[in-house]
């Protein structure tokens, strides 16, 4: 996937409006929903940091246009932070860096971005037997927080699948959302780590995802966790955890917390793809953030702090 | 002319003697699991052994890396720091992924191609091999078979991922090319039709042929590896650790056996054993298994104590291999080779087999009772940190909230020895995670002394970032028993030198001689510390030496000496320091035991004040033949003093005697028992 490659140096203090360019949509990724359900809205992401005199490295990742969400017009006020946007594995990063960095400074990123649901057929996903291609072993190995190759996430799985392996269903994506579904306990204080969500059969919402991630990645199908916005919710933290699914040449968003099989409402907004903290941050004592979210027209002005 | 001669003589030896070329490299690198590019590289890779050792081939460290497994390959690589590298993989794969110094001699080519070209690298006409092996991808029973082979005969393989008949064509030419009397296929195949199309002589072995071939190589040998060549294919991700086994099995000349389901035609190692024993090999005193517990199941028990008490649904327990749940003494040195995948198995064996040690790590690292939860435990760790500061190691011990994230983080990489005492979830962050996560860590040994430590991701974790031996748990076991299993292995190491599988042994044996102790003494909770007995196990090589270096202990530690059937028991008079937590106390003499046994401490008025551990010495001696396979131990003091388990495979007696045999207690004293064969048994009639 290409992305707008936009200069994106910017003198500290100022701050640089961005114009994106919309990647243009496959004729077969095309979302099936009208237009009408379309939405705008302008968020606002306000990240406070805290420097303790070492350099200090951020990560902000950015929204990607794509088929479903346009950036319409962002603009990031990095406070005295070197910016450097970067494409990384799909994903559109801000690098903000400042050397020797003490006190505290609050970052702000806004963004009028277009929105619309998104349904897909999901296709059967057979369960790989032979080794996968080497394009998608990104997508396959065990991370820190998808240890698809864990005996205990491998045994919990093959007890669930061998019998209905030998009844004839072999469509991984179902084994691993029914498995998800039905082999642990929904709990909003959960585990949100597959290992011990497996051991101890509570999951909070965030550990179901992951493990519905892990499992397919165990059942050799490419998968990826997503870090979004809910632009419909009113909490100040509005962060948002799905997971991609890829088959064949798409990668299909599904949640098995929200019960979303292959569609995305419109209020979602995809920030970041892949098992990675939404910021990544060195030399950074402290971080904490929060979204602003408002209809296009309204959108606030940016308060200096 | 005498120059002449010499050098004349050089070139008749070095054209007489068969296959001595190999690859040239004292680091081989190899992208990816795939068995076309792995297992030709083992073969291709190895040297004859070096004269006097037990291995049936020499190879260089042969590391198995992808992308993701980038930060500890680098690290293994700076540890090795070679001087020639050379480099296996398919043309797509970035050259610039490693740092690799010295000279890099890079083999790439496409997985059809990889196996001649390998061949190519490192084989001559000069070196003449006897023969070109071949098997296929797809069984890879055979071809872990086949490249241990033709790693013992310094010989080429070539791994079909196509049709077998033109692997074996392919064969045919090099062997013709090197001068090569056969082709020796391993697997399903038709040796008339093949010999008659080739125009060579063409041998076609079965995986079990193989297998027989290669342990007659090796005959003779006390080392057996178990594999599971069932987890090579099939759907779920499996780890493929079969694959990585070879320079293993190659190092330790071991026999090797298959055990699991497919080519194993579901052995448990015990059963493998049995097998190759009652065939005449063996006998194996030291079995390593290699695959993870789905590959290589473990046995299952009901809790013994559970049962006991009539619980309805006592809970399920794995058990270690060739360990008896009745509680027959230890009498094999076992350890597993369990990883998440072949990578990082790769580089386990790597630092195993190559002894690779960690630069400015030395000394032990106690952790105990983070939870402040288990001072009955805490005592005893506190007299093993004892214990090892008396036999001159370095010690770092911590204890309760000395114990945190930072410490935890510092103190790890720094250690040859990692003791844990304690809640296992205090080692990890959230959960199941290190809190070291970044850092790789040294080939160290780590026990995890506590419940279910094994039955987690820990150990896996920890092999992964470089540790060499992990010991733990599967069930849940109580402090004292756990922390006095821990005392008891640490003094095997200690003042034995006993190897990782043999220290486990022995502390099992003491463990199960605590049983019987508690029997004699009337105590009903003797099914709990049989449970702990039951529960440790060895993820590692079961022949690794003691992780840190002792030296002979500042005060002498109890001893044992055989004279005939009289055996001696000798106790010190000089203590370790008093050990105190909480309410428990123990001063014990350098080499003596603990457990939960106790008594309690008055004060004037009679009210107790404490409690202080029961002194255990234990002693190990080997009983000649004559003794019988089931020995009586006697002695003049009281029967619930002494108690003992035997061993007839090992001839091992292992003797517990408590500090109520002693004159008086804290006494020094040479404490006399006589050993004597059973009387044979009444005849009837």
């Amino acid at each position: 996937m290409s992305f707008a490659r936009l200069a994106f140096l910017a003198v500290p203090a100022l701050a640089l409006v961005l114009a994106v360019e919309t990647e243009t949509a496959r004729p077969e990724n095309l979302p099936q929903a009208p237009p009408a359900n379309e939405i705008v809205r302008t968020i606002r992401l306000s990240v406070r940091v805290e420097g303790d005199g070492r350099d200090a490295y951020l990560e902000l990742p950015l929204p990607v246009s794509d088929e479903r969400q346009t950036v319409l017009e962002e603009k990031l006020q990095p406070r005295g932070f070197r910016v450097a946007e970067v494409e990384r594995d799909g994903n559109r990063l801000a690098i903000l860096t400042h050397p020797a960095f003490e006190g505290r400074k609050r970052i702000t990123y806004e963004a009028t971005v277009r929105l619309r649901p998104a349904r897909h057929e999901v296709p059967k996903v057979q369960v790989a037997a032979d080794d996968p291609p080497r394009e998608d072993w990104k997508w396959l190995r065990p991370t820190r927080q998808l240890q698809s190759a864990s005996p205990l996430i491998r045994e919990k799985l093959i007890a669930y699948a061998r019998p209905r392996l030998a009844e004839g269903e072999d469509d991984a994506l179902r084994l691993c959302w029914d498995l998800v579904k039905t082999g642990y306990h929904r709990k909003k204080d959960g585990s949100r780590t597959v290992l011990k969500a497996t051991r101890t059969g509570h999951a909070s919402p965030k550990g179901m995802e992951r493990l519905f991630a892990t499992f397919l990645r165990t059942s050799g199908v490419p998968s990826r966790p997503v870090h979004g916005v809910d632009l419909a919710l009113s909490r100040k933290k509005r962060s948002l955890f799905w997971v991609e699914v890829k088959a064949g040449d798409q990668w299909i968003p599904m949640s098995v917390s929200r019960d979303l099989w292959g569609e995305l409402p419109a209020h979602f907004l995809k920030l970041a793809h892949g098992d990675r903290p939404l910021f990544v941050r060195d030399g950074i004592a402290s971080l904490n953030f929060r979204w602003r979210i408002s209809d296009a027209g309204e959108a606030r002005e940016v308060i200096e702090p | 002319m005498r120059r002449i001669r010499a050098l004349a003589s050089l070139l008749f030896w070095a054209c007489a003697l068969p296959a001595l070329a190999a690859l040239d490299a004292d680091l081989v690198l190899v992208h990816g699991h795939d068995p076309e590019r792995l297992l030709p590289a083992y073969a291709a890779a190895a040297k004859a052994p070096r004269k006097g050792s037990d291995a049936a081939a020499r190879l260089p460290p042969v590391i198995a890396w992808s992308e993701g497994e980038e930060a500890w390959t680098q690290d293994l690589i700076d540890r090795l720091a070679p001087r020639k590298t050379v480099w296996i993989a398919p043309p797509d794969v970035p050259a610039d992924l490693l740092r690799i110094p010295g000279r890099v001699q890079r083999i790439v080519a496409p997985d059809d191609q990889i196996g001649a070209a390998i061949a190519e690298a490192a084989f001559s006409p000069s070196d003449r091999p006897a023969a070109v092996w071949v098997a296929e991808a797809r069984d890879p029973a055979s071809a872990i078979a086949a490249s241990a082979l033709a790693a013992v005969g310094r010989s080429p393989l070539l791994v079909a991922t196509g049709r077998l008949a033109e692997a074996v064509h392919e064969a045919a030419t090099l062997a013709e090319r090197l001068g090569a009397e056969e082709v020796v296929v391993v697997g399903k195949a038709d040796q008339g039709r093949l010999a008659s199309q080739l125009g060579i002589k063409v041998r076609v072995l079965t995986h079990v042929d193989a297998l027989r071939a290669l342990r007659a190589k090796v005959r003779g040998t006390h080392r057996l590896v178990a594999v599971a060549p069932a987890d090579a294919r099939g759907p779920f991700s499996p780890p493929k650790l079969s694959l990585v086994s070879v320079p293993y099995v190659l190092a330790k000349g071991a026999a090797l056996a298959y055990v699991g389901e497919g080519p194993g035609e579901g052995r448990t190692p015990e059963d493998a054993v049995r097998e190759l024993e009652a065939e005449g090999e063996g006998p194996f005193d030291y079995i390593t298994l290699i695959g993870d517990w789905l590959a290589i199941p473990l046995r299952e028990v009901q809790d013994i104590d559970q049962v006991a008490r009539g619980v309805e649904n006592p809970r399920v327990h794995k058990i270690p291999p060739f360990v008896d749940p009745a509680g027959a003494p230890s009498d094999r040195f076992v350890g597993r080779l369990a990883a998440l995948d072949a990578f990082d198995l790769s580089r386990w064996i790597a630092r195993i087999v190559h002894g690779i040690e960690g630069k400015g790590i030395d000394g032990v690292l106690v952790f105990a009772n983070a939870h402040d939860k288990f001072i009955l435990g805490e005592t005893i760790s506190r007299t093993t940190s004892a214990e090892l500061a008396n036999a001159g190691v370095e010690v770092r011990s911590y204890y309760r909230d000395e114990i945190d994230k930072e410490v935890i983080e510092r103190e790890i990489p720094r250690h040859a020895l990692v003791l844990w005492e304690g809640h296992p979830t205090d080692l990890t962050l959230g959960d199941d995670a290190l809190p070291a996560p970044s850092r790789p860590l040294p080939p160290a040994t780590v026990f995890l002394q506590g419940c279910y430590t094994l039955d987690r991701s820990d150990p896996f974790v920890l092999v992964e970032r470089g540790a060499n031996a992990v010991l733990g748990t599967y069930m849940a076991v109580y402090s004292s028993s756990g922390s006095a299993f821990a005392r008891a292995y640490v003094n095997a190491q200690v003042h034995r030198g006993a190897t990782a599988g043999e220290a486990l042994a022995s502390a099992r044996n003491y463990l199960l001689a605590l049983v019987e102790l508690k029997k004699r003494r009337g105590f009903a909770d003797w099914r709990k510390t049989l449970r702990a007995a039951l529960s440790f196990d060895l993820w590692g090589d079961p022949e690794a030496p003691p992780p840190v270096e002792a030296r002979a202990p500042k005060k002498p530690a109890v001893s044992a000496r055989l004279k005939g059937n009289r055996l001696a028991v000798t106790i010190p008079a000089a203590t370790l320091p008093l050990a105190k937590a909480g309410p428990y106390q123990a001063l014990v003499r350098p080499g003596a035991a603990l457990a939960g046994l106790h008594d309690s401490v008055f004060d004037e008025k009679g009210e107790e004040v404490g409690r202080r551990l029961s002194e255990l010495f234990f002693v190990e001696v080997k009983l000649p033949e004559s003794f019988g396979d089931a020995p009586v131990v006697t002695a003049p003091y009281p029967e619930q003093t002494y108690a003992w388990v035997f061993s007839p495979r090992t001839r091992t007696l292992s003797l517990l005697v408590h500090q109520d045999a002693l004159p008086r207690p804290g006494a020094a004293a040479t404490l006399q028992f006589n050993v004597h064969a059973a009387p044979a048994p009444a005849r009837d009639g």
